[in-house]
């Protein structure tokens, strides 16, 4: 017998699981509907199965998963740092649950006092005057900045702003973000130290600037120290600096991105501020702004008035709403609660121990391993496998491949672009020194591998229920529902 | 501290390692420009924090016998589901860019796209937006990118808040919506959409059911479009879809939902789960991740995202949308749902929905001075003219336990004495009579 691979597998005639009360209205027929040709006429092919096929699939397929509390997860740029146990019972309280967009803000004073004080916790932690908790992503966030910064043109009448400057080093939704709203997009090359060329910048200045965005410490995991240059040059054209956020875990108690000139910017709450990445989401991007640019935040704005907290919609210059209510709610309870058991000291503490850890990391990888960063780095740091490529045939890919034999989730590959066979590792501040020590080892062992048996590299992994997958096939043949 | 679990023994044996003296030296590079003061309340225990948001959650009211609806309703979640989303290897996992160990979530995502497209009768789905209201946004973009036609023709009878967020999408991008407007807001006028449709168009909207809950069958409006070129994208209750025709039986190219009702608490709206399937042919121009299936070299089946190349990470600039993370538990949640009731569950769901609708409105009805007025069937939701200010009606029901509804005139300026009162399958049979008894009692006083 065909071990069950999806739920459908486990259907059988007349196998059901749901509990409903029993119908009180036989007398009320579909006949309304039937009037109006739109009675359903076919049967959709749903699962027939029973509750306990659903706990068992589904309790075996995620044992085909790797999560943080499996083990370390170095992913560079996503810090995935521990998802704290009390933050999700919490979050699941019934008054958070059950609690309904459209009721009155009286009986919502709970919530609404969380999105208050969150947005006043992020304004306090980074400078900015003030934050919409609305976009779902970095990427929504990114789109609703770029709003913004458009609507500020507007009003001061640049309409000839119409390009944002963005390293080569970028996200790939920084570029797609600027495209999502109209505007066109110059790219700035890196010095060979992978930080953003201030000469090359300085070429591709002109009125059309309507801005730069910046990741810094930049994706490599280097800061930006001629930020202070770029700002002067961006400002004087009226530019407007936005800040990727990815990296705040690298710089929180050190610096605030304000002070660096920085006129707006996301985060990203299920990165820093340690709410799960849910296998894709759902995440949060809370857009922050300088003065200047409040009154083209997002709509509605939480406030506190005659000792009541509301919603409020009287907001004339906003962009307008992204999403059909406030933004995914139930994870910014998450973050608050994240930022209440840390408070100051311990969001200091935990860029320091993020850091101090790359930099561990860094030191001992790089006696076998060529690390694009010479110096000290931030919370991340890249491994170029061009070396080995050329020398043993043995690419970033392979390397990742043999990382899931020994256990583990491999690094970040292939990003940032500009370094060739990119590994970038981030253990973040919540690993033990044991785990980050286990991971090292593993990847010296490898780089002997690499030398001496590059097979048991180029057939990774071997350890798993499957091996590389064919994508070409996924592509020429795709099969993307169950026939 | 919290959460970091390094000893201050093991900080100086690192600080050695790296060769430096403090932790200070490791950000020397950053400006010293200003003191960085960061105020927030002191750090609290476990415990300070079980308390501080146990009281936090007492000051939201949810203590009532709700008939709010308006795009987020208080449906039956099954137990089984908050128990599998909570294994740490789904939530606290990351995207599942390296299948070999990340199939527990592709197979969810697979089975996902799988039972949307069963429900919609599309060819394909992807693994989730962020909610109805930007799934439909991209649905437009998509049809302006196959067709370059830069209207867009949508009735107001699409619940406001989703206009609003297709402004935010859409205006950027120079992409023109014409907002049709029913002489009755609660009517729709189909003979004069019709008149509207034009080769500028290149695709209409059409809700289903509309935010007043009535229930329309749209075939006159889908052979004119279809004569005319123009991509027919509906907006549809995803739980209603056991009971009504498939939007792709009735000619949808694009059918785009919003995925709460299936599984997911009100949770002051979010996190919400954007529903997006369409024919084959937009396949390219889907935003969002996708999954397929495929084997290994030894011939084992495997699930892997797929058609990356539309996605950001690869074409950047020349993507046509830029989500990255988007809803994913959401979507193992409504995966969940979706197989613990089947079609047979979903079906009496949905019968219930329209059946206790249909219940209650016909209680309302005999109430003297209201009038339901809805002229199709609805699923759902309906609108009642009230004989009193509905705020004050609202106000009153509340002191008596209920929240009745919400009133339209928030959103449409003739509505003054209407009011939008949804019901769904979770209504006991004495919660609707009373709610009907409480509605008598307060006017009566009052005529």
């Amino acid at each position: 017998m065909k071990k069950p691979e999806l739920i459908f597998d486990y259907s059988a005639k007349n196998k059901s699981a749901y509990s409903l009360p029993p119908d009180f209205l036989p007398q009320i027929t579909l006949d309304p509907i039937e009037k109006i040709d739109l009675l359903r006429s076919d049967r959709p092919n749903l699962p027939e199965v029973s509750e306990v096929d659903i706990v068992r699939h589904y309790t075996n397929i995620s044992k085909l998963n790797y999560g943080v509390d499996d083990g370390i997860y170095p992913l560079g740029s996503c810090t995935m740092k521990y998802n704290p146990k009390i933050n999700e019972d919490l979050a699941a309280l019934e008054g958070f649950l059950n609690i309904h967009p459209h009721q009155d803000p009286e009986d919502c004073q709970g919530i609404l006092q969380i999105m208050y004080e969150l947005e006043q916790y992020l304004c306090s932690i980074f400078g900015f005057a003030s934050f919409s908790l609305q976009p779902c992503a970095g990427a929504q966030g990114e789109y609703t900045g770029l709003l913004i910064m458009k609507a500020y043109h507007k009003k001061k009448g640049n309409s000839h702003k119409n390009t944002i400057l963005i390293p080569d080093s970028a996200h790939g939704t920084n570029p797609a973000s600027v495209t999502g709203v109209g505007w066109k997009i110059k790219t700035i090359k890196s010095t060979p130290e992978g930080t953003v060329d201030i000469e090359d910048l300085k070429t591709k200045l002109n009125d059309n600037i309507a801005g730069i965005m910046l990741t810094n410490p930049n994706t490599l995991g280097i800061f930006e120290t001629n930020i202070l240059k770029i700002d002067k040059l961006i400002h004087d054209l009226d530019g407007l600096i936005y800040w990727d956020g990815a990296n705040a875990n690298a710089i929180m108690g050190y610096a605030k991105p304000t002070d660096l000139g920085f006129d707006i910017c996301h985060l990203n709450l299920h990165k820093t501020f340690s709410t799960p990445h849910g296998g894709g989401g759902p995440g949060s991007g809370p857009v922050g702004v300088v003065q200047k640019l409040v009154e083209f935040l997002p709509t509605p704005k939480t406030i506190y008035k005659n000792s009541k907290y509301d919603l409020c919609y009287n907001n004339p210059n906003s962009i307008g709403k992204l999403h059909s209510f406030y933004g995914n709610v139930n994870v910014l309870i998450k973050a608050y609660c994240y930022i209440r058991t840390l408070g100051a000291n311990g969001l200091k503490e935990t860029t320091e121990n993020a850091v101090l850890l790359a930099n561990y990391m860094k030191t001992k990888l790089s006696k076998h391993f060529d690390i694009s960063t010479k110096g000290l780095c931030k919370h991340e740091f890249i491994i170029s496998l061009k070396n080995e490529k050329k020398e043993y045939g043995i690419k970033a890919l392979d390397v990742a491949k043999r990382l899931i034999d020994y256990g583990y989730h491999p690094p970040t590959i292939y990003f940032p672009l500009i370094v060739p066979e990119a590994l970038m590792i981030e253990p973040t501040e919540t690993e033990t020194i044991e785990s980050v020590d286990g991971f090292i080892e593993t990847m010296i062992k490898i780089k002997e591998e690499i030398k001496t048996e590059p097979e048991l590299l180029l057939n990774a992994p071997q350890n798993t229920l499957i091996g590389r997958l064919d994508e070409a096939k996924a592509v020429k043949e795709p099969n993307l529902k169950r026939s | 501290m919290k959460y970091s679990p390094i000893t201050e023994d093991q900080k100086q044996d690192i600080l050695k390692d790296i060769g430096i003296k403090n932790v200070s030296t490791l950000f020397e590079d950053l400006p010293n420009n200003k003191k960085v003061d960061i105020n927030l309340p002191p750090a609290i225990s476990e415990l300070g924090l079980r308390k501080t948001l146990t009281s936090l959650s007492t000051k939201n009211n949810c203590d009532y016998i709700s008939f709010i609806g308006g795009g987020s309703y208080d449906h039956f979640i099954p137990s089984v589901i908050k128990h599998l989303i909570s294994r740490s290897e789904f939530y606290t996992a990351y995207t599942p860019y390296q299948p070999e160990i990340s199939q527990g979530t592709l197979r969810a995502i697979f089975e996902f796209q799988s039972m949307i497209c069963e429900l919609t009768g599309m060819d394909i789905a992807n693994a989730s937006m962020y909610d109805g209201a930007s799934a439909i946004a991209e649905a437009c973009v998509m049809t302006f990118q196959a067709t370059k036609r830069k209207k867009v023709l949508l009735p107001n009878s699409i619940a406001p808040n989703y206009i609003e967020v297709l402004h935010t999408y859409l205006d950027p991008k120079d992409i023109k919506i014409d907002l049709f407007k029913s002489d009755i807001f609660y009517l729709f006028d189909e003979a004069k959409f019709i008149s509207l449709l034009t080769e500028e168009h290149c695709s209409i909207v059409l809700p289903y059911p509309d935010f007043f809950g009535n229930i329309i069958n749209y075939k006159n409006i889908i052979k004119k479009a279809k004569d005319l070129g123009i991509a027919v994208i509906f907006l549809y209750d995803p739980t209603s879809l056991a009971l009504l025709e498939s939007p792709g039986k009735l000619g949808a190219d694009i059918a785009v939902g919003e995925g709460q009702s299936l599984g997911l608490a009100t949770s002051f709206g979010g996190p919400a789960l954007g529903l997006l399937s369409a024919k084959k042919s937009f396949l390219r121009s889907m935003p969002g991740r996708i999954v397929g299936k495929t084997n290994d070299k030894d011939g084992n089946t495997g699930y892997v995202l797929t058609f990356q190349t539309r996605e950001q990470h690869i074409k950047r600039e020349k993507s046509l949308s830029n989500i990255c993370s988007n809803q994913g538990l959401m979507a193992l949640s409504a995966t969940i749902y979706l197989a613990y009731m089947g079609s047979k569950g979903l079906r009496r769901v949905a019968e219930m929905c329209y059946k206790k609708c249909s219940y209650l409105k016909d209680g309302i009805s005999k109430i003297p001075g209201f009038q339901i007025l809805n002229q199709n069937p609805t699923y759902k939701e309906f609108l009642v003219s009230t004989p009193i200010n509905a705020d004050s009606l609202l106000k009153t029901l509340k002191k008596e336990g209920i929240l009745g509804g919400i009133n339209c005139s928030k959103y449409h300026k003739v509505a003054n004495n209407t009011l939008l009162i949804s019901v769904t399958e979770n209504k006991t049979q004495s919660e609707l009579n009373s709610f009907i008894d409480t509605l008598k009692k307060v006017t009566s006083k009052k005529l």
